[in-house]
Order: structure tokens, then C-alpha cells, then sequence
């Protein structure tokens, strides 16, 4: 099954093979839910949108094209997932405010905890959280194209936005990052 | 103000962040600072977001994954009452169709015709007889009694059309 390509798992799905889309959840578990946390900033929320996405991709897999990345695609899934949660500022199990995991906060926040400053000590921390401090869609851009390696047209169709907009939103959020980052590349 | 980069050359600039230039790009950072600025932006950012992890939603991600399917009414092959109840409504339906066609094989056109002549009167006299206390004329009641045996004759005519679709057999 781990030798499987995306195609073949999927195909087997559709002829009712439910282990071969449980090797597609397990394959693409991890980048789905990264996306959904750097986009929500909320563990609980990304945990459910990201699960919505793999249930949502389930009941359209007679649409997926086989000559495009399942990732790709349920990366677009997800992302415009977590948009719509975003927008209204809530998903179906909670509020996004309630924030009960370690995670590093809103938008600059001036009191982060002090799981968040444990985590703040780090790089990996610190880039998390000027990432988490990126606008969303700038956010959004700069996690699928530098995280995700998604092309810009991926990024501009996961966005609904053209595709000189994905590339305007992931060159702004990386000018933030940089601002928000000094010396970064000097440890 | 800091100098804006071109947008046509954005993706060449993040492909040689971390590796050389092609001599196009090395001719044209060469006169735009723009660029140039966007090149220093992008070897220190792609450095630092390779440090971010991808995170992992535990273990247990997976099945639930497979729970929220397995309770959803779109993904019968997942769901074996609903196959079941399918499969036995499916059958139950194919065997009524085997019947009719089977029937109308042994009696052949003509005495299913005679038979559902004779229904048609029986059918007309019960009509008659429920409707009578009713001010329906007799006409009426032959009318209803005929419409009753015409659908029960279109129904097993239309079976009969799908079963023989699905075996490949024709009514004599
Ligand atoms: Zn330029």
C-alpha cells in the first residue's frame, strides 16, 4: 500500500477499497493539517477542518483528475476550507478564539503565555510565530508556496485569486516575515 | 520606500535562492535593484521557513477520518446495513421481474391478453359493486376497472422491458 501511487489509491477508493483511502489520509495527514494550523492558528479547529477536507475529497474522488497531485488537491480543499472558516470566524466545533493548545497565539499578541514563550525559544518557534502574524491570505500564500512547494497557479487556485495575486501576497508575506525575522539566517 | 521587485522574474529569483543564477537573471539583477533587494529577501525568509516543521495531528487522526465516512449516509460501500437493505431490495425487485417475464414466456401474448380481459370484468364488477351506494354511472365503473388492469398491464409490461434490457432477452 505504501508503494501505491496517489492514482492507483485512488482508484481503489472508488471501487470501495476503504484501506486504500485510509493510505491516502495517512499519506497526506501531516501537510493537510500544517496548512490548516498556520491558516486557523487553533489546534482543535485545524484538527476538524482538516478532517472536513479528507471527508469532503472522499464524497468528490469521481471528480479528481489523475493527471494532477492528490496533494495539490486536497491541499485546495483544505485551504479553501479553512478560508470559509476564517471568514466566518468560527468552525463547527468552536470558536476560533477558544484556543485551548499550545499554539502561539493572534495576531501580535502582547502577552503571549508561557507555553507560547517555551515554544518562542526556538527558531522553528519564532519563524511559527511571525508566520502566524502574516494577514491570512498572505499567510495562506507563503505557507503552500515555501512549505508545501505548491506552483503559483496551485496557490492562486487553492486562493480563487489570479495567479499575479498569489505571487504579489506570497512576495508581500515574505518582506513581513523578513521584518518581523532580523537576522534569521544567522544562527 | 524599498524597491519592488518584477513579478515576471519572481519564480526564476526563488529557484536561484539556493543555487546560481542563470546568466539572464545575473544580467538583469545587474540593473534592477528591485530584484536584487527581492533576492537578499528571499535567501533569508526560504532559509528561515525551512525550519518551520510540518506538524503532526496525532495518531489517531486517521481513524477518525474513517468514523466521520463510516457515519456518513454518501459512503454506502462503507456502511453494511445500507448494503444490505440495498442488496435485498435489489434482489427482491430483480426476482419480481424474473417472475413476470417467466410468466409471459409459458402463457405466451395472446392468453395474457385473454386473462387480463377476464380481470378487467371481475376488477369492473367490484368497482361497480364498492361504488354503488355512490351516483356513479355504470359507464364510470367499467372506465375505472379498465384504467386499473391498463396500469397493472403497463407495469408489468415495463418490467418486463428492463428485465429482458438486463438479460438480453426478448418477450415472444
Ligand atoms: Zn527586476
Amino acid at each position: 500500500m505504501a508503494g501505491d501511487d496517489d492514482a492507483a489509491l485512488v482508484r481503489r477508493s472508488l471501487e470501495g477499497d476503504a484501506g486504500a483511502f485510509g493510505a491516502l489520509v495517512d499519506r497526506y495527514r501531516r501537510p493537510v493539517f500544517t496548512l490548516a494550523l498556520r491558516m486557523l492558528k487553533n489546534r482543535a479547529g485545524a484538527e476538524d477542518v482538516a478532517q472536513d477536507a479528507f471527508v469532503k475529497a472522499h464524497g468528490r474522488l469521481d471528480r479528481y483528475d489523475p493527471g494532477r497531485s492528490f496533494g495539490t488537491w486536497i491541499l485546495t480543499i483544505a485551504s479553501r476550507l479553512c478560508l470559509d472558516v476564517l471568514r466566518r470566524g468560527r468552525w463547527h466545533g468552536g470558536s476560533l478564539d477558544d484556543e485551548d493548545a499550545p499554539d502561539t497565539g493572534g495576531p501580535a499578541d502582547p502577552e503571549p503565555g508561557p507555553e507560547a514563550r517555551a515554544i518562542a525559544r526556538d527558531r522553528s518557534g519564532r519563524v511559527r510565530e511571525a508566520v502566524d502574524r502574516l494577514p491570512e491570505r498572505q499567510r495562506a500564500a507563503v505557507v503552500m508556496r515555501h512549505l508545501m512547494d505548491m506552483s503559483y497557479k496551485e496557490v492562486a487556485e487553492a486562493l480563487d485569486v489570479p495567479v499575479g495575486t498569489a505571487k504579489t501576497l506570497a512576495y508581500q508575506g515574505r518582506r513581513a516575515l523578513e521584518e518581523m525575522l532580523p537576522g534569521a539566517d544567522e544562527e | 520606500m524599498r524597491p519592488e521587485p518584477c513579478m515576471d522574474w519572481i519564480e526564476e529569483l526563488e529557484a536561484a535562492a539556493d543555487e546560481r543564477p542563470s546568466t539572464e537573471l545575473a544580467a538583469h539583477l545587474a540593473t534592477c535593484e528591485g530584484c536584487r533587494e527581492e533576492m537578499r529577501v528571499l535567501r533569508r525568509v526560504a532559509g528561515a521557513l525551512g525550519a518551520l516543521a510540518m506538524e503532526d495531528p496525532g495518531m489517531d487522526f486517521s481513524a477518525a477520518v474513517v468514523q466521520r465516512l463510516e457515519r456518513s449516509p454518501s459512503t454506502s460501500w462503507l456502511a453494511p446495513a445500507a448494503l444490505l437493505l440495498a442488496g435485498g431490495a435489489g434482489g427482491s425487485a430483480a426476482l419480481a421481474a424474473v417472475c413476470v417475464v417467466g410468466l409471459w414466456l409459458w402463457l405466451g401474448t395472446e392468453r395474457i391478453v385473454t386473462a387480463l380481459g377476464f380481470i378487467a370484468a371481475d376488477v369492473s364488477g367490484m368497482v361497480s359493486t364498492l361504488l354503488d351506494p355512490l351516483p356513479v354511472p355504470e359507464l364510470a365503473s367499467v372506465g375505472i376497472g379498465l384504467a386499473i388492469v391498463a396500469a397493472m398491464a403497463g407495469a408489468m409490461v415495463a418490467l418486463a422491458k428492463m428485465t429482458s434490457a438486463t438479460r438480453g432477452l426478448t418477450p415472444r
